[in-house]
């Protein structure tokens, strides 16, 4: 079922009618609504002027109810799932696993090894009309990322749909990985999923996001949510492997606030999506916290991928590391955007920002902006960049080894990006190299 | 060599393979500096600004054509309620153009440093190189400093670099200087007009490292 086209008062209530939404919820839409029609597009940043609004269905549903059997998945939906070889990666080393097909999830399930150490992996809706779980959702759902944050979040707060609830008790470690995975199938439609995670004192998770499109001749829009609630002495690796199709909007808005001692590791590898804005953001709340960014950003012909980190150093003795890799060929565009900000009081933060960039060819543009707000005279605060073209002698040297020149290429960008790929499991690591091979035969 | 010490709007045009030396010497102003160049074939422009005190908006663009050269240094020391906003374009246009641009200082008390650092390569700018350094010393409780250092490639045959730095003085220097019975406002003092004085050394004019001696 397809919602029709647009948004108004009466779309909102037919979507929450249909995910049977407690009042508040039905209320908080409307009132996100509001804010919508009150905030601008953002006037900096990529070109959003291909995103018709009125023209995209906010909520798209396959026939099939949530399940935890693959058996019970409809066949064409688990097809698909399978070629992304998602049923295969839960048997091997993860602790659960959602599969979202447009608007809505058609499959979760977390194992019992998991559940059995109290880690709860739900999808988001359960979360909210449970019992259990109903305070602490409202407690959290959009308190670190306020609809008000720009457009797209109070869009998000308007019409979201589907996404993941995560609990870790205090000094749980979730032993494997969970993953949740995004399919969009729909033409012109969007997807608003919705992932909340709380770590309670001494808990650690290591959660992996994989998203995909089939390309068609119409906009997609991505417009997802990701907060992360990390406590005291917590820690978690929130790691993107993200191949949108080009024809996709990508304005994602992921957010963490990390107590005293806590950690949050952001992996991103960034390959698909006609127009992607995305910058992860970290709160140090606490003394000690600390954030660490690795992301790879490969923008090719018709792309736009304005990626970067935001990191807020609250509180003393702060730490943040980001390492960011863009890539540009063929005429794609790619911005490396960051914002480091250390507020007074937060004494002895530290913080280092390390961009390179490559220029695969006289087609392409490469922009490096990053931004530094120091308010606090005992931090310190250092940052690094470079912009430059890939290096001939280096790939002269491959060729003169038997390789082809763009095989060489190719091993050259690999090992330009290692430094990402590297903090991923062996599995994804292998992904991300693929999408990076494919991207750089234009087969992507 | 040119020494310009009130603020205003200015404009150079330099001729090919001309060579300028400028020097911008900026104490206690309060109002904006404006000044935009045209670097022409093989032109060279070296500019000095040293900035101490005062409240100033600087905007400085170039347009660098081919193997035009410019290396810009800058120093500034600021304290109480002072504010510096600085806006820096160096525009390559041509081939092998060449730029740099360093900045160092320090910022007491309420002091409020904002730098807008941008290089952009233009398509066709092949060979170019463009540097933004940048290193301030903070050591008030109150100080904010604000760097955007930017760089905009659209020729990949060009090469941007820029790194930046805020942190304070060290306890150990701290500890050794104050065991040489100076005080940490003396201490302050020393650090802050050493970096002045290492800008104005580069001017080679006797009469400016005078005055920062």
């Amino acid at each position: 079922m397809r919602l029709r086209d647009g948004l108004d008062d009466k779309i909102i209530d037919e979507i929450s009618t249909l995910k049977g939404d407690p009042e508040w919820m039905r209320q908080f839409r409307h009132d996100c609504l509001k804010t919508y029609h009150e905030l601008d597009f953002p006037k900096w940043g990529p070109d959003l002027s291909g995103l018709d609004l009125e023209h995209i269905s906010n909520y798209v549903r396959s026939s099939s109810a949530m399940v935890s059997s693959w058996d019970e998945v409809p066949d064409d939906i688990r097809n698909s799932f399978e070629q992304l070889g998602i049923p295969e990666s839960e048997k091997g080393d993860l602790a659960g696993v959602g599969a979202q097909y447009d608007s809505e999830l058609v499959y979760h399930r977390v194992k019992e090894e998991a559940s059995k150490r109290g880690v709860v992996y739900l999808g988001i809706e359960e979360a909210m009309k449970d019992p259990k779980y109903a305070e602490i959702f409202r407690e959290h759902f959009m308190k670190l990322v306020p609809p008000s944050d720009h457009k797209f979040t109070a869009l998000h707060g308007a019409v979201w749909s589907g996404g993941s609830f995560v609990h870790i008790p205090a000094g749980v470690s979730a032993e494997f990985p969970l993953q949740s995975y995004y399919r969009f199938n729909a033409p012109g439609a969007g997807q608003f999923e919705h992932t909340l995670i709380i770590l309670e004192e001494g808990a650690n998770l290591h959660f992996i996001e994989g998203c995909s499109a089939p390309k068609y001749n119409v906009a997609n829009l991505h417009a997802g949510c990701v907060e992360i609630f990390v406590g005291k002495n917590a820690s978690i690796k929130y790691s993107t492997v993200e191949s949108w199709s080009k024809n996709m909007f990508n304005l994602n808005t992921k957010r963490a606030v990390v107590e005293e001692g806590g950690k949050i590791e952001w992996v991103t590898g960034s390959f698909g999506s006609q127009v992607s804005m995305l910058y992860p953001m970290a709160i140090l709340k606490g003394r000690g916290a600390s954030m660490e960014y690795s992301g790879v950003s490969l923008a090719g012909e018709g792309q736009d991928l304005d990626t970067g980190v935001k990191v807020l150093h609250q509180a003393p003795d702060t730490r943040s590391l980001i390492n960011s890799k863009s890539i540009s060929k063929s005429g794609g565009k790619n911005t490396f955007r960051s914002l480091v900000k250390v507020l007074n009081d937060a004494k002895n933060s530290r913080s280092f920002t390390d961009c390179a960039s490559l220029m695969m060819d006289d087609q392409s543009h490469n922009y490096t902006i990053p931004v530094f707000d120091i308010r606090e005279a005992s931090a310190s605060v250092a940052h690094e960049a470079s912009v430059g073209k890939i290096s001939e002698r280096e790939i002269e040297y491959l060729c003169s080894r038997g390789m082809s020149e763009d095989t060489a290429r190719g091993l050259i960008v690999r090992g330009f990006a290692n430094d990402v790929s590297k903090q991923l499991p062996v599995e994804y690591a292998i992904e991300m190299n693929n999408y990076l091979k494919l991207s750089m035969e234009g087969n992507l | 060599m040119t020494i310009i010490r009130e603020l205003g709007d200015y404009g150079f045009n330099l001729a090919k393979d001309e060579h300028m030396h400028l020097v911008f010497l900026l104490k206690n102003l309060s109002g904006k500096l404006s000044a935009s160049f045209r670097l022409a074939e093989g032109a060279k422009l070296q500019i000095e600004q040293i900035i101490i005190g005062g409240k100033t908006d600087c905007s400085l663009s170039y347009t660098l054509d081919k193997n035009a050269q410019l290396e810009q240094s800058n120093a500034l020391k600021l304290s109480n309620n002072d504010t510096f906003n600085f806006a820096y374009f160096a525009d390559h246009v041509g081939e092998n153009s060449q730029s740099s641009i360093k900045i160092i200082g320090s910022l007491d008390d309420r002091a409020q440093k904002q730098s807008e650092l941008k290089i952009h390569f233009a398509k066709g700018a092949t060979g170019a190189f463009g540097s933004e350094a940048e290193k301030i010393t903070l050591l008030g409780k109150q100080t904010r400093n604000v760097a955007i250092p930017t760089i905009l490639s659209d020729e990949s045959e060009a090469q941007g670099r820029h790194s930046f730095s805020s942190g304070h003085i060290s306890e150990d220097e701290l500890n050794y200087l104050q065991s040489r019975g100076l005080p940490s406002d003396k201490i302050k003092e020393i650090m802050a007009r050493g970096e002045l004085l290492k800008i104005a050394k580069l001017t080679k004019s006797p009469e400016i490292i005078q005055e920062f001696e």
